[in-house]
Parts: structure tokens; C-alpha cells; sequence
């Protein structure tokens, strides 16, 4: 069914909008999910929650790529998950995440950004990995947006784990000093 | 947390790069670059064609001197095969690599390629370039720092300045029962690395986009196998020699017992601190001191014109393979023992 078809369910309030979401993009927001959270059970509640989010936000939004609109939401809602774990000091937290790697980006200052500072920062990235090629923008996306594992990149780019590996590594030093000139405090 | 937002901030990136990220397909060097790969291709052939035309062709004297092949032994290497010219380049922004030789035999093939640069200066002691290696399509070796893969040379004794010419070493191995001949080589690489501080950790040196593509007409000769199980005593421990393969021009050692630890790091401390660990061993097994024949003829080994190079095989024990590339060994009079040398001390290995 195509995307358009799936948004008029939603807007027609009619329950196989899920079905058929279900169906076609199930797949992809699993991997999400099972990116981010370790725990089965919080995989499975995510994606629940990004059906019924999902439903609840269209109407009224008509989303004009539903796959990554759904993405986004599994994403968010596994931080989420993520953040109250860490908070409730219980298991399922973010040690699992490549953390450590994004470390250099975000600075030696202890204060959260604001909203408005966070979405600048969005978009300097975006920016930033518009001037990459193809192959650097990917593995970058494949790790630290799908939160990918190095061998599940490496499978899936055919590229060897050490290349993987070290093209991460000079990306966010690139990433770093261009945010650094963009006026970030790194 | 604060860590987490680092999350919400990359979560932030436009819906086209998210979506391009899982849908595009990768930029594959040989499925996406089929203009390139034909320029390349013709290239080759008129390489190739110029290679046959001279096949008498000998080394540089330089190449000569980096194997210790007097002009006698470069024609017969040439003559039977053992050594074929390729002679395939590419430039990008003031450095040139070619694939300069092929070198081996049935235990291996020795790719040899040469790094200039305009900017001398620019090739720095410790170099090293980041490159793809296909063989048909399949991914054979991964750059220098993957040393821990089979097909993978990791000696820096074999990198030899040569007129601000960088030359390294590749190997490609067969798997058992196959040959060379006609297979396409490939090779990608991408960047270059300065090894030569830790101030930056591997600061680029230089990066461009250079592919070089060639075919492998290549027959290998007879190898025999010799099972060995023969403990040869290294620091606190014990290295195990499994078996010896041996040929022409070549003989490789199956070892167990090696510590193969391979950290995964950043940091050119510990790899330094591994590389000195283990190339002391490395360089001992694949390089022999002397050869004794079957005519009891005593071979004194050059042994700094020896190609050293290990590599692992899948149940993790570890091959030194050792290239005679200045000698050819007829089978009327295939090596009976061959004498190594660890720390000074002499040990010698028996081919029954």
C-alpha cells in the first residue's frame, strides 16, 4: 500500500492505518528499537507506543515521508526509554551506546542545551553531512542515528570493520572542528 | 542525562539523509564506478600489452637491490613466472600508487606497489595508505591497520625508501586447490596516514580516491607440505611449528602458540607496543638464516631480502610466510632443513 494510502486510513480514523503500517514499516522500526534498547519487552512496548503515537498524530499531521516520520518516533520514544532508565538507576540503560565516541561532541560543558541550541546544532549537523560523500554520510548515519553495531555496518556497507571503524573516527573530528567553528563550545 | 541529548541533536538530521543512510546503496567501488573501472580496464590492457612486449623487462636497479636479485635472477624470475610486471598507476592530488609486480607462487602472491609523492616530505617514516583488496569481487585485504586478517602484510621492516618512493608489500593467498590465473585484481584506497605521531592520532596525510584494477594472469608451481610438530622455545613461551609448506621460491610456517592478541585501539601506543612485541618473531620465522638442500648444498639466506609476513589462519594459528625472491630452488633439489634464528639462537627446521 502506498504511503498516501496509509495516511488516509489514519485521517479516516480507520484501525488497519496500523495494520498496514504494521505490515510495511514494522520491520524497520524494530531494528530501531532493538538498536536502542536491549530489553525485549522495551522493544516490543516501543513499538506499541509508536503505533498509538502514530495514531494520535495523524490527523492532524499528513507526514510527507511516513518511514522516516516513524522512525523518528521509535527513535524518540527509545530515548526516552533510555533516559528513565538511566535515571531510575535500573537495568536496561545506555551502556550498550557508542557513547563514549560522541563524547568529543558534546563538549566539556555539564549544561544540557537548550531547545533552541539543540535544534541549531541539528541542523549544523545536517549541514556538516550534506559536504560528506555518500559512503562517510552513511556510516555515520548507520552508527549514531540507527545506532547500528560496528559488524552489523560492516555486513550491511560491505566495508571491513577497521574501515568502519576508522572512517567514524576521522568524521567526528571533522564533525567536532566544524561545530567548534559554527560557535559550539567544544 | 547529558549524554543521551547528543542523541536527540543527531536525531535532529534531515528525514532525506535518514532515509538515504539505510536505502542508498554504497558507493562500492566496482558496482558503481563501471566508467571509471573501464577506463581503468583499457588501460590494463594497453599495460598489459606493453607488459608483453617486454618481458625481458628487468627491475629498477632500485627494485633489484630491495630483493637482493642479481640481473641473472630477475630474468629467470621473469621467465618462469614467478615475477610478472604490472605496472598499473593512478594519481590523485600529488601522489601516484602503482601496483608494480607480482611476486610468489603457489603459497602466495606478493603484490608489490609503490607510493610517490610530489611533496617528498609528505611520506613520512611511517606511512601508511588505507586500501580495499578485491580478488574477483572478494574482499582480500583491508588496509595496514587490520593486521590481524588473513592476506595482510604488517611489517614495517618491508616498507624500504627508495628515492622518496614508498614501496609495501600486499599478499594474497589462495585458497586451497586455486590458482591466480585470470582472476581480476582490485584495489581502492582512499587515504593516507601519518603513523608518526600520537599527537594527532593518525592525522590524514593525504586524501583522494585512487583504484587501481589489473588481471592476475598468474600459474602457481608445486608447493609440498612437511607436518612438522616441532616446539621451538620463544621468551616464556612456546611456539608450536605445525608444518612447513614450501616451494620455489617460498616456504611458509604454520605456527600455534603465538600470543595473537590484537586490542582494538586508537591509540598508536598500544599498537606500537604490539607491532614491537610481535615483530621480533615475525621477522624471525619468515626470515630463514640458511636452506640445506637435498644435494647437501648450504643456501646462506640474505635475510633482509626476505619478505616477511604472517598471516592467520580460521582455527587462529599463525602463518610466516617467507619469499626467496632472488633464488629459485629446483625440485631436483628442494630444500631438506631450513635454520632460523630467534634472539640468536639457531634452530633448524627438518623437511622429511
Amino acid at each position: 500500500m502506498e504511503d498516501r494510502e496509509i495516511i488516509d486510513l489514519y485521517w479516516m480514523r480507520n484501525e488497519n492505518a496500523i495494520r498496514e503500517t504494521e505490515r510495511k514499516y514494522g520491520v524497520y522500526c524494530r531494528a530501531i528499537a532493538n538498536n536502542f534498547l536491549p530489553i525485549p519487552e522495551d522493544q516490543e512496548e516501543c513499538i506499541s507506543d509508536t503505533w498509538l503515537r502514530a495514531w494520535n498524530a495523524m490527523p492532524p499531521q499528513r507526514p510527507a515521508k511516513l518511514k522516516a516520520f516513524l522512525g523518528r518516533i521509535t527513535r524518540n520514544l527509545a530515548i526516552n526509554r533510555l533516559r528513565d532508565a538511566c535515571s531510575q538507576k535500573r537495568g536496561g540503560g545506555a551502556q550498550h551506546l557508542p557513547l563514549e565516541e560522541l563524547r568529543e561532541l558534546t563538549g566539556g560543558n555539564d549544561d544540557p542545551l537548550d531547545q533552541l541550541e539543540q535544534a541549531r546544532m541539528s541542523a549544523c549537523i545536517t549541514a556538516f553531512l550534506r559536504l560528506l560523500p555518500l559512503e562517510k554520510r552513511k556510516l555515520f548515519l548507520l552508527r549514531y542515528w540507527y545506532l547500528e553495531s560496528i559488524s552489523q555496518i560492516s555486513d550491511e556497507t560491505g566495508c571491513s570493520a577497521d574501515k568502519v571503524r576508522s572512517d567514524l573516527y576521522r568524521t567526528r573530528k571533522k564533525l567536532r572542528n566544524y561545530l567548534k567553528k559554527e560557535g559550539f563550545p567544544l | 542525562m547529558k549524554e543521551l541529548q547528543i542523541l536527540d541533536v543527531i536525531g535532529g538530521v534531515a528525514d532525506d539523509l535518514v532515509l538515504e543512510a539505510k536505502e542508498a546503496p554504497m558507493m562500492n567501488a566496482k558496482n558503481t564506478r563501471p566508467l571509471r573501472i573501464a577506463l581503468i580496464a583499457a588501460v590494463v590492457v594497453v599495460l598489459l600489452a606493453g607488459t608483453a612486449l617486454a618481458t625481458s623487462a628487468l627491475w629498477t636497479p632500485k627494485l633489484a637491490a630491495l630483493f637482493g636479485a642479481d640481473e641473472k635472477q630477475q630474468q629467470e624470475l621473469l621467465e618462469t613466472g614467478f615475477v610478472q610486471n604490472i605496472g598499473v598507476s593512478d594519481s590523485d592530488n600529488g601522489v601516484t600508487i602503482t601496483a608494480e609486480q607480482l611476486i610468489g607462487d603457489a603459497n602466495g602472491v606478493y603484490i608489490l606497489y609503490s607510493i610517490r609523492a610530489d611533496d617528498p616530505e609528505l611520506l613520512s617514516a611511517w606511512t601508511f595508505p588505507h586500501y580495499e583488496l578485491t580478488l574477483d569481487g572478494e574482499p582480500r585485504g583491508k588496509g595496514c591497520r587490520d593486521w590481524a586478517d588473513p592476506g595482510n602484510l604488517y611489517d614495517v621492516e618491508q616498507r624500504r625508501d627508495v628515492d622518496g618512493t614508498l614501496y609495501f608489500y600486499d599478499l594474497l593467498m589462495t585458497d586451497p586447490g586455486e590458482s591466480f590465473s585470470g582472476k581480476q585484481a582490485y584495489v581502492h584506497v582512499d587515504y593516507i596516514d601519518d603513523m608518526a605521531t600520537d599527537e594527532d592520532i593518525f592525522p590524514i596525510i593525504w586524501e583522494g580516491d585512487i583504484e587501481l584494477s589489473w588481471e592476475i594472469n598468474y600459474v602457481p608451481s608445486e608447493v609440498r607440505t612437511y607436518e612438522i610438530h616441532q616446539d621451538v622455545a620463544w621468551n616464556d613461551s612456546t611456539i608450536q611449528i605445525e608444518s612447513a609448506s614450501i616451494s620455489s621460491i617460498g616456504i611458509t610456517l604454520t605456527c600455534a602458540g603465538i600470543p595473537t592478541e590484537t586490542n582494538e585501539v586508537e591509540g598508536l601506543g598500544n599498537i606500537v607496543s604490539i607491532l614491537d612485541d610481535y615483530r621480533s618473531i615475525a621477522n624471525a620465522l619468515s626470515s630463514p638464516v640458511s636452506i640445506t638442500l637435498s644435494d647437501g648444498t648450504i643456501c646462506e639466506m640474505e635475510r633482509k631480502h626476505v619478505g616477511a609476513c604472517k598471516r592467520y589462519d580460521d582455527n587462529g594459528n599463525v602463518e610466516f610466510v617467507a619469499l626467496f625472491a632472488g633464488r629459485i630452488f629446483r625440485e631436483k633439489a628442494y630444500p631438506v632443513s631450513v635454520c632460523y634464528e630467534i634472539e640468536g639462537e639457531p634452530f633448524t627446521v627438518d623437511l622429511k
